[in-house]
This record gives structure tokens, C-alpha cells and sequence, in this order.
């Protein structure tokens, strides 16, 4: 009888502990994990690739005078996304990332956006205060962009008992500082299908 | 009394009394009193002290849902929106996920209340959620954010409508289209400003003024013909204008003013109270519990407004007490066709219970199987509850007030039917900008 009580005991415990506790396991980043079905980072980074190939391969560098003598690469200003989804998306995330593939390309220079330029600009400042003369900064030497890049999100989101449908659209645009012509758009668009 | 009469009156007293017993053991609605109490005397703090220190429902159970509403909500009032934030989100995401019908919840109410089945709910808390958060996100200076809320609350009344086999009432929300207008005007996009407006104004038509009484409010008529005017809409201007021949033209804005946006949240909803209906036979006795809306109706007061030698009337914008109403009266079918389930589940029971003692017993009509049989009926006649939660943080009503107000800072006065009430200092206003503000009141 106290053996059948001992085995029940422990096998009460050996529920127990498998009941309780997390478990967290690393994985790729690359990884799709669609849990709410609700925007996430296989979304954001689905963006942030075709948004930089769609970039690139557009004509505005080939207006810019690539390849021809002389050429200068162009100055890209990555300004705000407007979300008009009824989502929370954070754009910073894929604008990021679009930022970081631009520069890497080698293609054009990025300028300081989306909320750096003033912490650039106090840092300037206190240089003037707090630096020796031959390593302060210089004021007036900002170089200024040739283009903003800035653009939007929506979604339509359609529901039928236990299906949703959900359709996003990124658009992304890049605008001459000078002439505010637009000379690249792009978009990209996702949809989903989420079940109960 | 002869012995029939006698046992109806036992069974029928004691169900009652053990009724009482199990509606009295930490009720919900009982617990969260004195949060309320907090809350009317005008203390968010002590109110969300009081919720830490016991009121607050089950956090992990089947009042999850309820749980983070609540205590969402007194976050906001206690003045932590950021705080507020990550609960009422998963609040809402929750709130997403409860569809279909769980089987298990449903099979364990059938034998009890259901009280017993997961919190998830009625249509106007499920849109307030979003409210809730779309203030925080205000008071955080976070439009954009507050602005998906607002669409949110658009798309989830679309989807619960579209689920319902007949007509809801509560189909649209007027004072959010409204909030969204004025969040899109103060971020400087006027066009959606527009057809926010606009949208506003024909759900406080089409359906407030029918089932809420609350006719279209002419300050929304204002708003519509300002941006009408902003515009340069002179056709659109003219249609409104010759529909609402009574409204005051749109106020030209004074150089060097800005605009402050009152949201004054007033009262607690009331709580639901429950409709019992007991019938007896000499043996059995037959419960049925239902919630309701207490007939009593919650005074409507009216809130003033005064800055900068400035005055202005708020207008009532919400009446969540009337929505509440409407919106139980639209379940109230839905209610009762679970309660004739329940109580045809536990007739069976009791019969079921009856003819096992029997077979125990080897009697029939004994006794002991007669006795359990009414032990069974008794039990379940008990354990019927109406499921009287809610989100009772939520105020009564919402007015607003918006006033042009030198650029600059100043100190708000609100009066509640005439008495001083609260006053905001210090309140910050741009050149031309829109400064939003929530406040709470009894």
C-alpha cells in the first residue's frame, strides 16, 4: 500500500513539473511565425526586401547621372510612414532596415531623418562649447538631401465568421528636395487569410 | 399546512436562501464596490489600491478578459496610460480570440449559471476597450496610435453585427466616429476630419436620437459645417446648413488661438441586477435567473466648461447607460434560450439522480430516491445565477466641450450642474493647435 502511495506521489510530481514552467527556444530570424495573425516581423521584413529591391532597380538613379562623369550619389533623407491601418505597426522597423540596405548597396548616402538630426545638431553645439577648436565640428556643414523618402500603410480587413481576410499596402515614394517631383514609387502588397 | 404544501414552501425557501447564500459568496459586482466608491469619492488611486488589494477578478481564469479591462481602466484614470497600454491591448487581442463555442465552458454552465462560462463581454465593452486605449494614446501624444484604435472600433462593430441573425441596435458609435474626426483635425487632416464629422452625425440621426435619445448634437453640426467651410465645400456647406436651418455658424477662429477638446467622463455605469422567475411543483423546483438593467434611471447632468473668461455648455456625447440597456435587451434572447437549456439540463439531472436512487434502492418512489431527486433540484435551482458581470469602471457618459482659447496657459474650470467639479491647471495651448484632454467626474 505505501509503494502504491510512493508511485502515485511521484508520478503526481513528475505532472506537476511537466505542467509548470516556460520554454523559450532561439530561432532564425528568418523564421515565420504567424501567431495572431496580426502584422509582425515576416511582414516588416518582407517590406523592408522588396521595398529595397524595387528602389534600387528604378530609373531615378540612372536621372540621378549614374554613370556619368562626375557623378555624385544622390543624398536620401528617410522620413516618417503614416500608418492608416487599424493595426499598430511600428514602420520604424522595416524603415530601418530599408535605410540600412540603401547605404549598404553603396548606391547613395543617407542622411540623418526621422528624429536624428537634432540630437546631431546638440551634439554639434556642445562641441563648440566643450571641444578643443581643431576637432569641433563645424557648423554649416551639413550636406543636404536630394530626396525624402516617405510613404504610408493601409489595410482593408474583411470577416466572415470564423475567416478574416486582411489586406495591406505599403507605398513608399522618394521626392526631389528641389523640384518636389516624385521619381520613384513603390508599394507592396500583402494579404492573409487567418482561421479560426 | 398539509405536507405538500409544506414541502413546495421548504424546497421553494430553501432554494432561495441557498441562491442567496452562493450570490452573496464574493460576488463580482459585490467585490467591486468599494473600487466604485473610490472612484465617485474621486480617487483613482485608492480605487486601483483596492482592486491590488482583493476586488479584482481571477487574473488567469475565465474573468481574464474582465480583469485587464478593469484594471486597465484604473491605470488610465490614475493617470498611467503607458501602463494602461500593454494590458488593454491584450485585453483587446483577447477579446479577438474568444470565437466559437467552448465546449467545455458551455457543458459546466449548462449544469450551473453562466456565470460559470468565460468573460467575453458585451458589444459596447468589447468598443470601449479601443476607447479606453485610444485616450491613453492621447494623453500620451500619440494620435496616429489613437486614431487605429478608432478604426478598430469601425471594423470589430462591423463583424459582431454581421454575426447576429437579426438587427442589433447598437450597430455604429456615434462619439468615436466624432473623436476620430477631431483626432484627424488635429493632426491637420482636414478631408478625413470631414468624413469623419459627417459619419458622426448620421449614426446620432439614424440611430442615438431613435435609441438613446439623444438627439444629434449641434455641436457635431458645427464641427461638420467648419470643415464643410475649411474646404471651401460651399455645396456641402449649403446641404447642412438647409438641413440644420438652428445651428450656430462655424466660430471663426481668433488669431494667436487654439482649440482645447474636453472629454469629461461622468458617473459609473450601473450594475446589472438579476431577474429570477421560480416556479415549484411539489418536489421540484424550477429557477430561471437573468441579468437585467436596474429600472431606475441614472440622472443625465450637465457639465459647464469656463476658461479664459471663456464659458461653454459640454454636450452629451455618449450615454453608455442607454447603450448598456440596449445592448442587454438585444442578448435578452439570447440569454434565455441558454436559461431553458440550463433548466431543462437540470430537470433531467433531478430525474436522472431520482431513477438511480431507485435502482440503488430497489424502491420505487422511496423515499431516499424522492429526497435525492429533490436535493438535485434544489442544488440546481441554487447554482442558477444570472451572470451579473461587467466592466464597472466604465462612467456613465461622456460629455465634451471644445473651446477657442488664447495660445498660451491656462487653468480649466468644470462645473457640474452649476457647482465647481475639477479644475485643470496648467493647460497648455498652441497657436492654431487642438489639445485634446480627458477627465473623469462623478
Amino acid at each position: 500500500m505505501s509503494r502504491l502511495l510512493a508511485a502515485l506521489a511521484v508520478a503526481a510530481l513528475v505532472v506537476l513539473a511537466a505542467c509548470g514552467g516556460r520554454t523559450v527556444t532561439r530561432t532564425d530570424t528568418d523564421t515565420t511565425t504567424d501567431l495572431s495573425g496580426r502584422w509582425n516581423d515576416t511582414d516588416a521584413r518582407m517590406v523592408a526586401d522588396s521595398m529595397v529591391d524595387q528602389c534600387l532597380d528604378g530609373d531615378w538613379l540612372v536621372e540621378h547621372g549614374r554613370g556619368r562623369e562626375g557623378y555624385e550619389k544622390p543624398v536620401v533623407v528617410v522620413g516618417s510612414v503614416i500608418n492608416r491601418s487599424s493595426e499598430h505597426i511600428s514602420t520604424d522597423v522595416f524603415m530601418n532596415e530599408i535605410e540600412r540596405s540603401l547605404l549598404e548597396s553603396g548606391l547613395v548616402r543617407i542622411s540623418a531623418g526621422r528624429g536624428e538630426d537634432p540630437e546631431v545638431r546638440a551634439e554639434r553645439y556642445d562641441q563648440q562649447r566643450f571641444a578643443s577648436p581643431e576637432t569641433a565640428a563645424e557648423f554649416g556643414q551639413e550636406v543636404g538631401a536630394d530626396y525624402v523618402m516617405m510613404g504610408s500603410v493601409d489595410s482593408i480587413t474583411d470577416e466572415e465568421g470564423d475567416t478574416r481576410a486582411v489586406y495591406y499596402q505599403v507605398s513608399l515614394e522618394l521626392i526631389d528636395v528641389e523640384t518636389a517631383l516624385k521619381v520613384w514609387m513603390g508599394s507592396l502588397e500583402i494579404k492573409k487569410i487567418i482561421e479560426w | 399546512m398539509s405536507a405538500k404544501p409544506r414541502r413546495r414552501s421548504i424546497l421553494c425557501r430553501g432554494a432561495l436562501v441557498l441562491a442567496a447564500a452562493l450570490a452573496g459568496c464574493g460576488s463580482y459586482t459585490a467585490t467591486l464596490e468599494p473600487v466604485r466608491e473610490d472612484l465617485r469619492r474621486g480617487d483613482p488611486q485608492a480605487a486601483l489600491a483596492e482592486f491590488r488589494g482583493g476586488a479584482a477578478p481571477d487574473s488567469a481564469g475565465r474573468n481574464r478578459l474582465l480583469f485587464l479591462m478593469e484594471k486597465g481602466n484604473l491605470l488610465r484614470l490614475a493617470g498611467r496610460p503607458a501602463d494602461a497600454e500593454p494590458l488593454l491591448l491584450e485585453a483587446d487581442l483577447l477579446s479577438d480570440l474568444q470565437r466559437g463555442i467552448d465546449l467545455s465552458d458551455e457543458a459546466g454552465a449548462l449544469l450551473t449559471s453562466d456565470a460559470a462560462r468565460e468573460f467575453r463581454g458585451a458589444d459596447y465593452e468589447k468598443v470601449m476597450i479601443n476607447y479606453v486605449l485610444a485616450s491613453c494614446y492621447v494623453q500620451q501624444d500619440q494620435l496616429g496610435e489613437a486614431l487605429v484604435e478608432c478604426r478598430r472600433v469601425g471594423e470589430k462593430l462591423t463583424v459582431l453585427n454581421d454575426a447576429y441573425s437579426r438587427e442589433n441596435v447598437y450597430r455604429d458609435d456615434a462619439f468615436v466616429r466624432w473623436l476620430m474626426g477631431a483626432l484627424f483635425e488635429a493632426g491637420g487632416d482636414l478631408d478625413d476630419a470631414l468624413v469623419a464629422y459627417r459619419n458622426s452625425l448620421r449614426v446620432y440621426e439614424d440611430d442615438y436620437s431613435r435609441h438613446y435619445g439623444l438627439d444629434p448634437p449641434q455641436q457635431v453640426v458645427t464641427d461638420v459645417l467648419r470643415l464643410c467651410r475649411m474646404l471651401a465645400l460651399d455645396d456641402l456647406y449649403a446641404e447642412y446648413a438647409s438641413r440644420y436651418p438652428e445651428a450656430d455658424p462655424p466660430p471663426q477662429a481668433p488669431a494667436g488661438s487654439g482649440q482645447l477638446v474636453l472629454v469629461i467622463e461622468s458617473g459609473r455605469i450601473p450594475r446589472k441586477v438579476e431577474r429570477d422567475f421560480t416556479a415549484y411543483t411539489e418536489s421540484r423546483v424550477y429557477r430561471l435567473a437573468l441579468p437585467a438593467m436596474p429600472e431606475k434611471r441614472v440622472r443625465r447632468h450637465y457639465f459647464d466648461v469656463s476658461c479664459a473668461g471663456l464659458e461653454e455648455r459640454a454636450w452629451l456625447a455618449e450615454d453608455l447607460v442607454e447603450i448598456a440597456r440596449k445592448n442587454l435587451e438585444d442578448q435578452a434572447g439570447r440569454d434565455l434560450a441558454r436559461a431553458m437549456a440550463r433548466l431543462a439540463a437540470k430537470a433531467g439531472v433531478s430525474e436522472a439522480g431520482e431513477e438511480l436512487m431507485e435502482e440503488i434502492t430497489g424502491e420505487e418512489d422511496g423515499c431516499a430516491s424522492e429526497g435525492f431527486g429533490a436535493l438535485l433540484s434544489l442544488l440546481g435551482a441554487a447554482t442558477e445565477q444570472a451572470d451579473l458581470r461587467g466592466w464597472l469602471t466604465l462612467p456613465a457618459r461622456m460629455h465634451v466641450a471644445r473651446l477657442w482659447l488664447p495660445a498660451g496657459t491656462h487653468d480649466v474650470v468644470i462645473r457640474r450642474d452649476g457647482v465647481r467639479t475639477r479644475v485643470l491647471r496648467g493647460v497648455e495651448i498652441a497657436d492654431g493647435g487642438l489639445e485634446m484632454r480627458f477627465v473623469y467626474t462623478e
